[in-house]
């Protein structure tokens, strides 16, 4: 192999490894949330924003899409959870005033995949809510879910 | 600029989010917006008055989670490890001309259908160097199963397979790349090995107003109006340098370095028949 030869395949080898990717995605499980634990929750302050950023898009729990026949977008979410019956596991409710380890949805967003009795975790196919995110609609249902 | 904030009919009625390339969606979009920026490799050489050839261009692959917006699902983006772009370049007596067109073909799991124009003039010569300022723009789509991809499903878990049963309605989507872009650069162009050759550095910038058309599609087989339009609303900087040899009277080839902060850095290969000058 002659020199430049050698020179061009050096060349052509470090322009190739000089090639990449330019960013990581950054990761933020509170998705622009505060990451609080919210002694006192209400709807419209604290659990509303966790629905429509997680939940209440397009595709999944929209006016129009309304996966599983829920829609939690502003306006719309205290009547479709509050006393309704889980369509996907009936017999189970959505939410039971005051006793959220006996809400669906809790089980929905929660770890425990045997208390959802197959049925995929909720936001589907990416990161779970975080821990005091779900900890602030419990607390939400166990003072009673209401709708302030 | 008509064509960057012009409201095409599809999307009328859509929710349209706008997004900086600093957030998970934006930079998703500009690394491929990125990728498409039609840079000065193709620039007929001097001396010579016509050129026409063929570019390729290399789409580094995305790891998982930078195929991950805002940690949600892998979306399928790593369709092609490479974009030929045909080209195009006249010398006038006043300016270089040129443009591109990547015809609707189908390129690995995409098809796109994507032009170019640009066009540069030499101001000043420092020291042997041409200055030129080159303005090109890029319009176009890029079309592939991105959001709902069934090869995809098929590697990720249950959820996943959830996921496209019931959100992608059990279809491949029909996503739609849409780059808009705007550069503008300031080139410096060197004549090397008697005049065979010669390199160039360009710097410059870049308005970025692509888009991503979400296109699930319904059991019918009609878009799905409920997701939204993302759209990229930046402007970025770009460098560039490269390098052109003829290999003989008629055949000149060039290479390129790209980069483009934040975005990607990609190499650049053209080869060209070249009609002399007058």
């Amino acid at each position: 192999m002659t020199r430049v030869q050698l020179t061009s395949a050096a060349a052509v080898l470090a322009t190739l490894l000089a090639a990449c990717v330019d960013f990581e995605a950054p990761e933020d499980p509170t998705f622009g949330l505060p990451d609080v634990l919210v002694e006192e929750p209400s709807l419209a302050r604290d659990v509303q924003p966790i629905l429509d950023k997680r939940c209440a898009f397009g595709g999944c729990h929209s006016a129009t899409t309304r996966q599983a026949g829920l829609v939690l977008v502003s306006g719309a979410s205290h009547g479709a959870l509050v006393g309704r019956p889980a369509r996907l596991n009936p017999g189970d409710t959505l939410v039971i005033p005051g006793a959220a380890s006996r809400s669906w949805l809790m089980k929905m967003v929660g770890r425990d995949a045997a208390a959802r009795s197959g049925v995929s975790r909720m936001p589907l196919a990416a990161a779970p809510l975080t821990a005091n995110q779900i900890a602030t609609i419990a607390r939400w249902i166990d003072r009673g879910a209401t709708r302030e | 600029m008509l064509m960057l904030t012009a409201t095409p009919a599809w999307s009328q009625g859509r929710v349209v989010q706008r997004h900086r390339a600093s957030e998970p969606e934006g930079q998703l979009l500009a690394f491929y917006s990125a990728t498409m920026v039609f840079s000065p490799l193709g620039e007929v050489a001097s001396g010579r008055r016509w050129s026409v050839g063929v570019e390729g261009s290399w789409l580094p692959a995305l790891s998982e989670s930078q195929r991950q917006p805002g940690i949600d699902k892998p979306e399928t983006t790593n369709l092609s490890p490479i974009l030929p772009r045909p080209r195009v370049a006249l010398r006038t007596s006043r300016a270089v001309l040129e443009a591109s067109w990547v015809p609707p073909i189908a390129i690995g799991d995409a098809r796109a259908n994507l032009w170019g124009v640009a066009a540069s003039r030499t101001l000043a010569t420092w020291r042997g160097v041409r200055l030129s300022p080159r303005l090109s723009a890029v319009a176009g789509r890029v079309e592939g199963a991105i959001t709902c991809n069934a090869a995809t499903t098929a590697d990720g878990g249950r959820d996943l397979a959830t996921y496209y049963a019931a959100v992608c309605h059990g279809h491949d989507s029909n996503d739609w790349f849409e780059p808009r872009i705007v550069a503008g650069e300031v080139m410096g162009t060197r004549t090397w090995r008697g005049g065979r050759g010669e390199w160039w550095l360009a710097a410059g910038g870049r308005v970025d107003r692509s888009r991503f058309d979400i296109g699930v599609l319904r059991a019918d087989g009609t878009r799905d109006g409920d997701h939204p339009v993302l759209a990229l609303h930046d402007t970025r900087p770009h460098i560039s340098a490269g390098a052109r040899l003829a290999l003989s009277s008629r055949l000149t080839t060039a290479g390129e370095w790209f980069y483009a902060p934040g975005s990607v850095a990609t190499v650049r290969a053209f080869v060209a028949v070249t009609g002399a000058g007058r």
